[in-house]
């Protein structure tokens, strides 16, 4: 077990991140009536993180320098790792959790609980109560369609992923870029995946199995809930939104103009019958579906001249190219010199539009959350909250709970909230679309505001496009947003990946409160396994 | 040389094509059926084209029918083959890829005559930029079955036409798979994207909220006015609505299947916006932003001109005919009556089509605007028609105006003041230049030739004169020749060329840059022909996220000039009269205008960076940074 390198004050709340892990895994622990309460939301890490070791050997020198050649070193495989951040966790909050909380279905949230399925299960573990978003409820109608939906799309994006391994694919960008995506995913197929990985759907459905039906919540935005009993004062539940348009929004729209866009189902639809239509094409199985003969090609049989044929039929005639046009129009596709009009790949951009759609669309089905401490600061857990999550949080006020004390007291708005907030859980790893600007991030004016990114950067800069070409990964943190962050904070941030001596001296240097400060605090064995903020409580307030 | 040179017979003058008139849905509906096939006659290959080629292929476009997605290379069509000379081609259908390959090349085809019609000239393809150069593109390539996706596009980068397919969800489609390239709409703005493109090949480049939106509405604009082309269809359509044209209907709308297989239940754009009181809202240009939603106003501005048109060369005849224009009462129109009002929606359209397609040589060649559409439309057609005896003009002014699309810096709407000034210095003259404008029978000659002048006009744009006459062109063509010609044009921001290697001392010699020289015959209504010669010149300067980046690179430094964020260009379009070689018009957008650089910083942050200030994110771009094709029938993504 990880020993606590100091011990936090008395009255403080203690915010723990697990490091080294692209994914997220924070531990809130109070002292309530001389008890110790734990709240635990999400564990997960992205599903294919091999060792930096075969890291170092599987990619180009190039990258390898780009993304920083110790760092990748340093990376300890995704599963391995997430064992031994179960392992601590349980350990910490001596098998019972008092509240646990799923943001969203993505594997970096989630996958902690299906590698780790045995400790989970385990009838000595307790669990008090389950908060998830209302999209999760099965009961609710709107929640289902949706989910029958984000199902479709996950099946195309599985049947992409394979499709990568057919001849050919595995050179296409987009298609590299489209399955990186679909790593958020997590392994597909009906409950366990061909390697018996759980999917995340089935992770979420072997925690509800385990909890009494009266303990699991479904929450819709707007609420607000008494957490007294567990040393803090209430929650307040800011998204998922329950407006479809805002609930697909992942980018904004500028001004009152409306996309074009077409519908989701549509779309799912058009990528799943171009895969089809690969696997027919590749003779290839395509787990179970049966391709039909209308799925291959648009027309009848005597039209049909495989691609292959036709090129083999052209020969090599044109190796030594002369000035002479090709003569006919298979030689004119196929010429070398002309190889930069072909349009082989240009198919897969519809592919990748998919796979970034549903990645951001199930970002935006975030549980996002704010905890009011009991002196009024606040810690924002905004899941990974994209840009209509974000606004659809102004649509409404926050009633304080209806007991005689309070009843005399204004609702709050999202800026009343946003002013408080003093820790600030950075959405989807500091990546460029998951924190709001001007009405999100520059709200949180209060001094002590510090910051948390569970981001390991080398491991992000090496996806998609970037495990070919460097510069081309996913840039997280993105770094106009962290350069902001930085001055927000006053450079109190912990990073996944951060030096901890240097981010003990930035909450030094410049302390969050000159008498009673936020300190950090990190696991000594696994070295680094965590990070622990002590944030204190002052008497009752705000 | 040609097959049928060797031929004993003579050259028939065209060939006929048969095509869906609209898109394969009108077929399967009864009011459309009888109306839905069409016959493009294009003129036959001239013994200076090459032969037509299986593809089909000849000197403008090659179509290649390769299907990625279901790894085939259907077979292409011989459209000489004796068997389809004797039918005009295949018939239409859904179900034989050669009618898709037949269908796109007629309709594009048709597209390109238009404009050669229109412009006195013939039209080339944008050059393609490899390494480091930019080299001819000869043919423009189509692929009717290139993605499995309800989109289409002109993609600038591969200089081709990609069509997709998709299954249709709606039942409304009236088809189970839904071929973009059958549709005539789809087709024609496709290729409208790639003939613009060949004319002013910056226009591509988002500098405004206007230039993206008027690339789509000018491709919108050519699709809609080629719908009255097909004189069956606009007959049976007229006689349906008593003679009238400006209710929405088969004829204003874009792409009905393709927008009922999308779920719209409708059109996927219609050129009639609504209406409160008879007016359409003014203030809406201001509140969108969105470039085929902003396009979309644009169109319904020339459309409106068109039905102004159409209903004062008709008023004459529905007074014989005793047709009163009231909504309420509508009467079946006697056949020969509705023939003749046929006639003339044709001619009007064809008219406002012209005047459209000419103003493109009277614009700015870069960050172009919809007003400086409008005053280019008014300048055009006064130079081939000084007497405007049908108020055409003023016809596209009140459909403009009523908009709120208003043009910067006119003194009023009168046509005189919207037309562009004509500089009044003698010394702005083509005198030393020795142009000749011989016409090219051969296209490719023409392209060789015109990449001559080119260069021509270059050496002699960029000859050092005595500086009192280098200043009149300086000032003409808003941009810098050599610095402290005009010391307060000077900015240290304009790029130069690069320094001479051997640590000589840095040449200031700012890059000048000739986009093309193009001469144009044209021919007004009363005989009269216009001879112009069009030199567009420009110029590039480095432009940078925030201001104060920019006021530091503007203050002189010997250091290496840092990369810019965005490139803000100027320079101008120079028209001049043949005849006398003097100079028309100099239609400027100045390097040194740091307003106009403001501007666009302001947009090119918003739109680019924090997209209108909500987050942190580049919008218009994909998770690896890629920019998204910009002419894409809708954005991908779902």
């Amino acid at each position: 077990m990880a020993k606590r390198a100091r011990t936090a004050p008395a009255s403080s709340v203690r915010i723990r991140m697990y490091r080294g892990i692209l994914g997220d895994c924070f531990l809130i622990q109070t002292s309530a009536g001389g008890a110790t309460k734990s709240i635990l939301i999400d564990c997960g890490v992205l599903q294919n993180v091999p060792s930096g070791e075969k890291l170092l050997e599987t990619l180009d020198e190039t990258v390898v320098a780009f993304a920083g050649r110790d760092a990748l070193a340093a990376i300890e495989a995704g599963p391995d790792r997430i064992r031994a951040v179960v392992a601590d966790l349980l350990e910490t909050v001596g098998y019972h959790i008092d509240l646990l909380v799923l943001s969203h279905e993505h594997y970096d949230h989630l996958s902690g609980f299906a590698l780790m399925k045995e400790a989970f299960t385990d009838p000595r573990l307790r669990i008090d109560r389950l908060w998830l978003a209302w999209t999760e409820n099965p009961e609710d109608p709107q929640a289902a369609a949706l989910q029958a939906l984000f199902g479709k799309g996950r099946q195309a994006l599985a049947r992409m992923a394979a499709a990568t391994q057919l001849p050919g694919a595995q050179a296409d960008e987009k298609l590299a870029s489209a399955a990186a995506l679909a790593a958020f995913m997590g392994p597909q197929g009906a409950g366990m995946g061909a390697a018996g990985a759980m999917t995340t759907r089935a992770t979420i459905e072997m925690l509800k199995a385990r909890m009494g039906s009266g303990a699991i919540s479904y929450l819709e935005p707007g609420r607000v809930i008494d957490l007294s009993d567990l040393g803090l004062r209430r929650a307040f539940v800011l998204g998922p939104p329950r407006d479809e348009s805002l609930l697909r929004k992942d980018a904004p729209t500028p001004g009152d103009a409306r996309e074009v866009y077409l519908t989701n189902a549509d779309y799912v639809a058009t990528v799943d019958s171009a895969l089809r239509a690969r696997f027919a094409a590749h003779g290839a199985e395509d787990d179970g579906a049966v391709t039909s003969y209308g799925d291959a090609a648009p027309f009848a049989r005597p039209h049909l001249r495989p691609t292959d044929s036709v090129r083999n039929a052209i020969g090599s005639s044109r190796e030594g190219a002369t000035d002479a046009e090709p003569a006919s129009v298979a030689a004119r596709y196929f010429d070398a010199r002309n190889a930069w009009r072909r349009i082989d790949g240009e198919w897969t951009g519809a592919v990748e539009s998919l796979a970034l759609k549903m990645d951001s669309d199930t970002n935006n089905t975030s549980l996002a959350l704010a905890f009011e401490l009991n002196d009024g600061q606040m810690l924002l857990f905004p899941g990974d909250a994209q840009v209509g999550n974000w606004m659809s949080w102004r649509n409404r006020t926050y009633p304080h709970p209806r007991d005689a004390s309070n009843a005399a007291e204004k609702p709050l708005s999202i800026d009343d909230i946003l002013r408080c907030v003093t820790f600030y859980k950075v959405g989807h790893h500091a990546s460029h679309n998951a924190t709001l600007d001007k009405l999100g991030l520059e709200k949180m004016t209060d001094r002590r505001l510090v910051a948390a990114i569970p981001v390991v950067e080398a491991v992000a800069a090496i996806q998609a496009k970037g495990r070919k070409t460097p510069g081309k990964g996913w840039e997280m943190p993105y770094r106009p947003l962290y350069a902001r962050l930085q001055e927000k904070t006053n450079g109190r941030i912990v990073r996944g990946d951060g030096v901890p001596a240097e981010e003990q001296r930035a909450f030094q240097k410049s302390p969050t409160d000159p008498k009673r400060p936020a300190r950090l605090a990190y696991a000594t064995r696994p070295e680094g396994l965590w990070v622990e903020i002590a944030i204190p409580t002052g008497e009752p307030g705000g | 040389m040609p097959q049928d040179a060797r031929s004993p017979y003579p050259t028939p003058p065209i060939r006929r094509l048969r095509v869906y008139a609209f898109d394969p849905q009108a077929s399967t509906r009864l009011d459309t059926a009888s109306v839905n096939v069409a016959t493009i006659k294009l003129p036959w290959e001239t013994a200076h084209e090459d032969a037509l080629k299986p593809g089909p292929i000849n000197d403008y476009l090659e179509v290649i029918d390769v299907d990625p997605v279901s790894d085939q290379f259907y077979d292409a069509v011989d459209l000489n083959d004796p068997h389809l000379l004797a039918q005009d081609g295949l018939a239409p259908s859904e179900g034989d890829p050669r009618f898709h390959q037949q269908m796109t090349f007629a309709v594009a085809m048709k597209t390109i005559r238009t404009f050669e019609r229109a412009l006195g000239r013939r039209i080339f393809w944008a050059p393609t930029k490899i390494n480091g150069a930019y080299v001819e593109t000869r043919r423009l390539r189509i692929y009717p079955h290139a993605l499995r996706e309800p989109n289409a596009y002109y993609s600038p980068d591969k200089k081709a036409l990609l069509f997709g397919y998709f299954k249709a969800s709606s039942r409304e489609a009236g088809a189970s798979w839904v071929f973009t390239a059958l549709s005539h709409d789809i087709i024609v703005h496709e290729t409208t994207h790639a003939i613009l493109d060949g004319l002013h090949r910056r226009f591509a480049e988002a500098t405004s909220v206007d230039s993206l939106a008027f690339h789509e509405a000018f491709a919108d604009i050519v699709a809609l006015l080629s719908h009255f082309t097909l004189e069956e269809a606009v007959r049976a359509e007229i006689s349906a609505k008593g003679g009238r044209l400006d209710e929405r209907s088969l004829m204003s709308g874009l792409a009905r299947q393709f927008g009922h297989a999308t779920g719209r239940h409708g059109a996927l754009r219609d050129a009639i916006d609504p209406k409160v009181d008879g007016q359409p809202d003014a203030t809406l240009l201001g509140r969108l932003s969105e470039p085929h939603d902003r396009g979309a106003i644009l169109v319904a501005a020339v459309f409106d001109a068109f039905v102004a048109i159409y209903q004062q060369r008709t008023a004459d005849l529905l007074r014989i005919a005793d047709v009163r224009p009231d909504p309420q009462v509508r009467r079946t129109l006697h056949p020969d009556l509705a023939s003749r009002l046929a006639r003339e929606a044709s001619k009007s359209a064809a008219h406002v089509l012209r005047m459209c397609i000419r103003a493109l040589d009277y614009l700015p060649p870069v960050d172009v605007r919809f007003g400086e559409f409008l005053r280019a439309i008014v300048t055009a057609d006064a130079d081939l028609v000084p007497d405007d005896a049908l108020n055409y003009r003023l016809a596209m002014i009140e459909g403009f105006r009523r908009r709120g699309i208003l043009p910067e810096d006119c003194l009023s709407l009168a046509p005189d003041s919207l037309m562009w000034e004509a500089p009044l210095d003698d010394a702005l003259r083509l005198d030393e230049l020795t142009l000749s404008f011989r016409p090219m029978a051969r296209r490719d000659d023409a392209m060789t030739f015109a990449e001559e002048q080119r260069k021509a006009v270059h050496a002699w744009i960029m000859k050092p004169d005595n500086d009192s006459g280098d200043r009149i062109w300086q000032s003409a063509c808003g941009i810098v020749f050599r610095e402290g010609l005009v010391p307060g044009d000077d900015r240290r921001t304009i790029v130069q060329w690069p320094a001479p290697p051997g640590g000589a001392p840095p040449q200031t010699q700012p890059k000048v840059e000739i986009h093309s020289v193009r001469a144009s015959r044209r021919a007004g209504p009363d005989g009269q022909e216009l001879q112009q010669v069009i030199i567009e010149v420009t110029q590039r300067r480095r432009g940078f996220r925030t201001a104060a980046t920019q006021d530091a690179e503007e203050k002189y430094s010997t250091a290496i000039p840092a990369a810019p964020d965005f490139i803000f260009r100027g320079g101008a379009t120079l028209i001049f009269d043949l005849q006398t070689r003097k100079i028309r018009y100099a239609i400027r957008k100045r390097i040194s205008d740091d307003g106009r650089l403001r501007r666009q910083r302001e947009f090119f942050v918003a739109y680019q960076t924090s997209s209108f200030g909500f987050q942190y994110g580049l919008a218009e771009r994909n998770a690896t940074g890629e920019i998204k094709e910009p002419f894409a029938l809708l954005h991908r993504g779902a």
